[in-house]
């Protein structure tokens, strides 16, 4: 088994989808809201997690990526906002909240593993 | 006013106008009496002419104040003789001016003769005066025949050889004219009265009787003359009517030899025509105008005898006289009469083709003509060949047929023309006058030219069928040359002797008049001098006992002599007891022992002693004595330049008594006058003081007002001041009236003014008995509006520029000047306004009129320091001004007004300018409070300086806590109200953020409530306002901006989610090898999102129609809810292993208006929903209920599930877009069915309830308004 990914994402087509390209090379974990998401990065430490922003209950992406940066443990945790939300306004949030990568749905998943696979090593 | 002449006046103008008109009358009279002894015509002089001795005598008595009259008299005659022959013309009237000139100047320079000759008043005494007399007659009598005949000479009316003849007549007439007139006239006017009135009826008697005997006589040598010299014209006039008669009937003649000639068997051509017509002419030596011939023409040959006879005339056609008398073509008759044949032609042309038929009196001697078959005569008429004015005459001749045809053969004469000639030829003494006796005596030829002839011959004869009279008469050169000097001389020498019988007749009556007055007078002389002796002393002696008062006349040596009772009486003794020749003083002495008298009681031989020189002193002297009965003697002695000593004792007691009273009365009146508080005085006509006051007396320097009677100003004041007062008096007693003045008097060296006030005494029977005075000084009053008006004229030097009117008001007499300028701003020139306080009232405007008069009398009581009013005025055109009115009054020492004083500025611009401003605050005003944008301005010190209603709404601020605020102040007071991500950044930062003139900036206000403003920064131009701050509430804006936004994220957020999965899915799928199975199920899913895409499209776009059409595109239509329920449902495809929706009929069958394909998809949309949010099974139903909503009924459509039901908080959301109650993305869906049901519903005047329970269901209920076809819901657009 190779590096832990974590996704997460409110739809469950798009979490397959992630997981349908990254294959065997990665232990893939799933997450469909935000307080599971964070339970499970701090529980699993993901190399990468790939995050949703918008979705329901009580934190969405980008308090989960605050979450994630703020945490010690979690220092070496790549993310990677995977969002619908394409305005600039956006993506400088999540810059500025320390997200290593930023793709904006649609995106091409064979570019998001390339990705995942940079930051695995 | 009646124009009558006041009848005194009238017989003093009838008076004066008297003596001019009986000059002009008796020259004229007289005039044209001498003229009836003339020897001739016209201006010849006449035998006697009594006009130069009126003349003469009137310039003598009277002087230059005839000289008009007797120009005018003699300026009547000569134009009355003069005109009588002549025109009236220039010349005429120059030569009568000039005669007249001349006859003026003979009797003036007659007049002066007269006076140094033999002087005025004029006595004939002596045959030296009177041949005195006649020499200065002769010699005066040269002027007016030189003269005269000089000018008529000059104006070519004498000729001169009858030059010497002229003189000397009218020299022999003028001498004769002064010889007898002038001593007539001087009986009526001349000096010495008694002399000439004497004689005067006898000398009238005389001359005037021998003036007829002339006359008689003159007259009948006269008449012999004439008929001596009318002998001789008759033989003569015989002869000029034979040789006219003779020349007629040749003419008669030749008419009917040319008619016999065309009546021939031989044709006659216009050629022999001529000829033989111009031989007759030249045979006949009398002047014919014309010989011609007229054919008959009937009608039906007109045309062809033009013809033939343009062959000649070119221009030939048959004519007539139209009204006016031109020629114009002849109208169509049955026959015409042209002159055709004319000779000669040459002054005849127009003739040629005149019809004579068409002419009644032709036409009538034409019928004539033809009845006799011979010559007949035309009456008088006009030629139309005619070009001066004199008469013609046809004669014609009816040719009844013949080689020529029928026709009429004329001889055409002008009748001066043909006289003329024939007279001419015999006499040139002869003046002709033919008469037409059958056309009423109508004149054919006048060769007496308006002249009356004195006499002429007259002779009847036939013409051409017609009875004419002939006259004829001798000319003035036949009447000179046959002159006869027989009656001349007659009259001459007749005249003479009578002038020489009338001055002997003067001299001798003249000479008996002095003989007889001489005598008279010495005898009445005598007779009253005896009388009046008689009767003076008579007289004297009733009048001595006649009297009341005591008389006494004592001799020179002191005697009585003379004495009536009174005297006696007063003496206390009487006739019986008294014996004259006693002296005085033994008689005094006698009465004072008798204790007569009361003065010489105890002291008689003292009092005797005085009175005795009184008496001898007899000076005049009033010597006033008391009788012992207590009444008081006036005694008045004097002595006679005789030596005698005449006295008078008069009893005064009553006198007396009435003295005293008078002396009381004066006393009061004295001590009125005095305490009068002015001067006063009283003064007689010569303006001599008869009485003054104190004060007057104080005044002229005097210590007491006795010192003044009998002064006059002369004695008082410098001669100057006292010549202009007496002069003054003078003045008010000449015209009765008052007079009053002011005038300044120095006196010590001081100025004071004195007001005087001067009226005539006047008695009650009218007579002037002097005048009175009264005068104050009014110095202090003077000073005191010298001063004023000393400060008006500063003031009003001051206030000119400023524009302002002056006014100034004297409050006690209502007397008020206005200064020019204060008039022109009113629109008056200087003079159309009286000085009167009224016309300053008057014109204010009435409502403001009690506001201002009592601001005026506030200040005039003295509550106000100033007045001070704005009010309006009526200007002269009747539009009102705005004045405002300042001024002050001058109190005297009580505190009462004398004068107010002020100014008025004319106000109106500013009024009006104020008006203007106020108006258009107020319109700013009512912009303000219902704009919605909040306005705040800055002062050019940038200073908030106004705000309007609007910024305090939308900021809840203070007016008050803004209003004076500096830039920075203010930005800091709107901050602390601002939210601090949105705050003001302040005016400094606005104004470099925008361009020059705006800056803008949104601010967010947490209070009063959230709000976001756009602030704007505008520059200004203005002088008052620097900047202008706007602030508008953009709060609505902004939140639709930001939801549209909102909406654009989350649709485009909705969008790319299945799209990530389409594009992701569909990459691995080309990328990456696959199971079958897999690669299904990613191609499954592919399909599926992209359903999904296309459910949100449609569903977007539908939306989107929607909202954009507002239910524009809704077809509202009766619906039954049933069926509409029941198609809907059937749209929706049931989920498999689920049952259809359970509906639940309604009971009764409910109708809405509704579009029926909208309402079906939002039925739709909701049972979708239901069957997708019950995963878990359970059954949908679908009831129907109805609900009274206010005034109105609404049916609603309630779709329940037994589903998962919602939160409270996620039923909140339920109506927004996009909003999915299911996260987990089980539930296919879009999340936006429910806002295309809220829309459809809410459009259609319904709208939604969710009642939901978490993991329980869901009732959805639509409710539209139950419908009938008449409802409102049928009106789409009140239903939108």
């Amino acid at each position: 088994m190779g590096q832990k990914v974590l996704i997460v994402d409110d739809h469950a087509d798009i979490r397959r989808l992630v997981r349908l390209t990254l294959g065997k090379s990665y232990e893939v974990f799933e997450a469909e809201d935000g307080v599971t998401a964070l339970e499970t990065a701090q529980r699993e430490r993901p190399a990468v997690v790939v995050l949703d922003v918008m979705m329901p209950g009580a934190l969405d992406g980008f308090q989960v990526l605050k979450a994630i940066k703020s945490d010690p443990d979690l220092k070496s945790t790549k993310v990677i906002m995977a969002t619908a939300r394409g305005q600039f306004e956006d993506y400088k949030t999540g810059k500025s909240m320390g997200a290593d990568e930023y793709v904006i749905k649609p995106f091409s998943p064979i570019r998001l593993a390339g990705m995942i696979k940079e930051f695995v090593g | 006013m009646s124009r009558m002449i006041h009848p005194l006046r009238f017989t003093a103008c009838m008076r004066a106008l008297l003596l001019p008109l009986s000059i002009v009358a008796a020259f004229v009279f007289t005039g044209k009496v001498g003229l009836m002894f003339a020897h001739g015509e016209g201006y010849d002089a006449s035998g006697l002419f009594p006009p130069a001795g009126i003349a003469l005598a009137c310039a003598l008595v009277y002087g230059k104040r005839a000289w008009p009259w007797i120009f005018l008299g003699s300026l009547l005659l000569n134009i009355s003789t003069g005109f009588s022959s002549l025109s009236v013309t220039i010349l005429g009237l120059a030569v009568a001016l000039g005669l007249a000139g001349a006859s003026l100047l003979q009797a003036t320079i007659g007049a002066w003769i007269f006076r140094n000759t033999i002087g005025y008043p004029l006595v004939l005494t002596s045959g030296w005066l009177v041949s005195r007399f006649i020499f200065s007659t002769l010699a005066a009598c040269l002027v007016s025949a030189s003269l005269s005949l000089g000018i008529l000479m000059a104006a070519g009316r004498a000729s001169l050889e009858t030059l010497p003849f002229s003189w000397l007549t009218w020299y022999v007439g003028d001498s004769l004219g002064v010889i007898l007139a002038l001593p007539l006239t001087m009986t009526l006017i001349g000096e010495p009265r008694i002399l000439w009135r004497s004689s005067r009826l006898k000398l009238w008697a005389l001359i005037g009787f021998g003036l007829i005997v002339l006359g008689a006589l003159t007259h009948r040598v006269n008449v012999w003359e004439k008929e001596q010299a009318l002998a001789e014209f008759r033989v003569q006039s015989q002869q000029i009517g034979d040789l006219l008669l003779y020349r007629l009937t040749e003419q008669e003649f030749l008419v009917s030899q040319l008619a016999a000639l065309m009546a021939g068997t031989t044709p006659i051509s216009r050629q022999e025509f001529s000829r033989i017509a111009s031989n007759a002419r030249a045979h006949f030596k009398a002047s014919i105008q014309a010989i011609e011939w007229a054919p008959r023409i009937e009608n039906s040959g007109r045309t062809a005898f033009e013809l033939r006879q343009q062959q000649d005339f070119p221009k030939f056609v048959i004519q007539e006289r139209n009204a006016t008398g031109n020629p114009v073509v002849a109208a169509s008759r049955s026959d015409y009469l042209p002159v055709s044949y004319v000779e000669p032609v040459s002054g005849n042309e127009v003739a040629v083709g005149f019809d004579l038929a068409s002419n009644s009196s032709r036409r009538i001697t034409i019928e004539a003509a033809r009845r006799t078959a011979a010559p007949v005569a035309t009456p008088p008429l006009k030629l139309v060949q005619e070009r001066g004015s004199q008469q013609g005459l046809l004669l014609v001749n009816w040719v009844p047929g013949g080689a020529n045809g029928p026709g009429l053969t004329l001889v055409v004469l002008r009748l001066s023309d043909f006289i003329n000639g024939v007279v001419a030829d015999s006499d040139p003494h002869s003046m002709v006058r033919l008469v037409d006796a059958d056309a009423g005596n109508a004149v054919l030829h006048d060769g007496f030219r308006g002249t009356r002839p004195g006499m002429w011959t007259e002779r009847q004869f036939n013409f051409g069928g017609r009875h004419y009279t002939l006259q004829i008469a001798p000319t003035t050169t036949y009447l000179t040359v046959h002159r006869a000097w027989q009656s001349w001389w007659l009259l001459a020498g007749g005249l003479s002797l009578l002038g020489m019988l009338s001055i002997s007749f003067l001299l001798l009556s003249a000479h008996a008049v002095r003989m007889e007055e001489m005598v008279t007078e010495r005898t009445l002389d005598l007779d009253s001098a005896r009388r009046s002796a008689e009767q003076a002393s008579n007289l004297l002696r009733e009048a001595v006992e006649s009297i009341a008062q005591g008389f006494s006349i004592y001799d020179p040596d002191d005697r009585l002599v003379l004495c009536n009772d009174a005297y006696l009486d007063f003496h206390g003794t009487n006739r019986d007891e008294m014996r004259f020749g006693i002296t005085f003083e033994e008689f005094s002495r006698c009465t004072a022992q008798s204790g007569q008298y009361e003065a010489a009681k105890g002291r008689v031989e003292e009092w005797v002693a005085e009175r005795v020189e009184q008496h001898r002193r007899a000076g005049g002297e009033v010597i006033q004595q008391q009788l012992a009965n207590g009444h008081w003697l006036m005694i008045l002695e004097y002595r006679t330049p005789s030596g005698y000593i005449a006295a008078n004792h008069i009893d005064i007691t009553a006198l007396k008594m009435v003295t005293e009273e008078l002396r009381q009365r004066e006393l009061y009146l004295r001590a009125v006058i005095d305490n009068l508080p002015f001067m006063f005085w009283l003064k007689d006509t010569d303006s001599r003081f008869l009485a003054v006051n104190t004060h007057f007396s104080d005044a002229c320097g005097l210590s007491a007002p006795e010192q003044m009677i009998g002064r006059t100003d002369l004695d008082i004041w410098p001669r100057a001041l006292a010549e202009q007062y007496r002069a003054d008096d003078r003045k008010v007693m000449e015209g009765r009236s008052e007079k009053s003045l002011e005038e300044p008097i120095e006196t010590n060296g001081r100025r004071h003014w004195i007001e005087t006030f001067k009226k005539p005494v006047v008695a009650d029977d009218g007579k002037m008995l002097g005048i009175v005075g009264f005068a104050r000084d009014i110095t202090e009053r003077k000073e005191m509006e010298e001063a004023l008006a000393e400060s008006r004229e500063r003031w009003e030097l001051a206030v000119a520029g400023a524009n302002d009117g002056i006014w100034d008001w004297n409050p006690v007499t209502g007397e008020a000047y206005f200064s020019p300028r204060w008039k022109a701003m009113l629109g008056y020139a200087d003079d159309e306004i009286s000085a009167h306080f009224d016309e300053w009232k008057s014109r204010i405007h009435p409502e403001d009129a009690a506001r201002v008069m009592l601001d005026l009398r506030g200040h005039m009581t003295g509550e106000t320091g100033n007045f001070q009013c704005e009010f309006r005025m009526r200007c002269r055109d009747g539009r009102y001004k705005w004045i405002l009115s300042r001024g002050r009054a001058l109190l005297d020492g009580q505190g009462k007004p004398v004068r107010v004083t002020g100014s008025s500025t004319d106000t109106t611009a500013r009024h009006d300018a104020e008006a203007r401003i106020s108006d258009r605050n107020e319109q700013l005003n009512a912009i303000f409070s219902v704009s919605p944008d909040g306005f705040v301005s800055f002062d050019r010190n940038h200073r908030v300086k106004y705000v309007s209603p609007a910024f305090l709404r939308l900021t809840a601020l203070n007016e008050a806590s803004v209003v004076g605020l500096g830039e920075e102040e203010f930005s800091k007071r709107l901050r602390r109200i601002c939210l601090p991500h949105a705050s003001f950044r302040g005016i400094e930062h606005l104004r470099h953020a925008g361009d020059q003139q705006v800056g803008r900036e949104l601010i967010e206000l947490s209070a009063p409530c959230h709000r976001v403003l756009e602030i704007g920064l505008r520059q200004s131009d203005a002088e008052t306002v620097s900047q202008i701050l706007y602030f508008r509430d953009v709060t609505h804006e902004t939140e639709v901006d930001r939801m549209k936004s909102e909406f654009l994220a989350t649709a485009a957020h909705e969008l790319r989610t299945p799209m990530a999965s389409i594009f992701g899915f569909s990459e691995l799928l080309l990328c990456q090898e696959f199971d079958e199975e897999t690669r299904r199920e990613l191609v499954e899913t592919i399909h599926r999102q992209s359903g999904l895409i296309t459910a949100i499209v449609n569903e977007l776009l539908d939306l989107a129609r929607i909202e954009a059409r507002r239910g524009k595109d809704f077809m509202f239509e009766p619906l039954s809810l049933g069926n509409l329920v029941e198609v809907a449902a059937g749209l929706y495809k049931v989920p498999p292993g689920r049952n259809p929706p359970l509906i639940h009929a309604p009971d009764v069958s409910l109708h809405i208006m509704a579009d029926s394909i909208k309402t079906q998809q939002a039925v739709t949309n909701l049972i979708s929903n239901a069957y997708k949010y019950s995963p878990a099974g359970g059954d949908v139903s679908i009831r129907f209920v109805t609900r009274q909503e206010g005034a109105r009924a609404l049916a609603g459509i309630e779709i329940s599930d037994q589903g998962i039901g919602m939160t409270p908080a996620q039923v909140a959301h339920v109506f927004e877009r996009f909003y999915r109650a299911d996260t987990s993305g089980k539930i296919p869906g879009t999340g936006l069915g429910m806002s295309i049901v809220k829309e459809i519903v809410e459009i259609q005047n319904g709208h939604v309830d969710v009642q939901s329970t978490l993991g329980q269901g869901t009732t959805v209920t639509i409710w539209l308004p139950l419908g009938t076809l008449t409802d409102d819901i049928s009106n789409p657009e009140q239903a939108s």
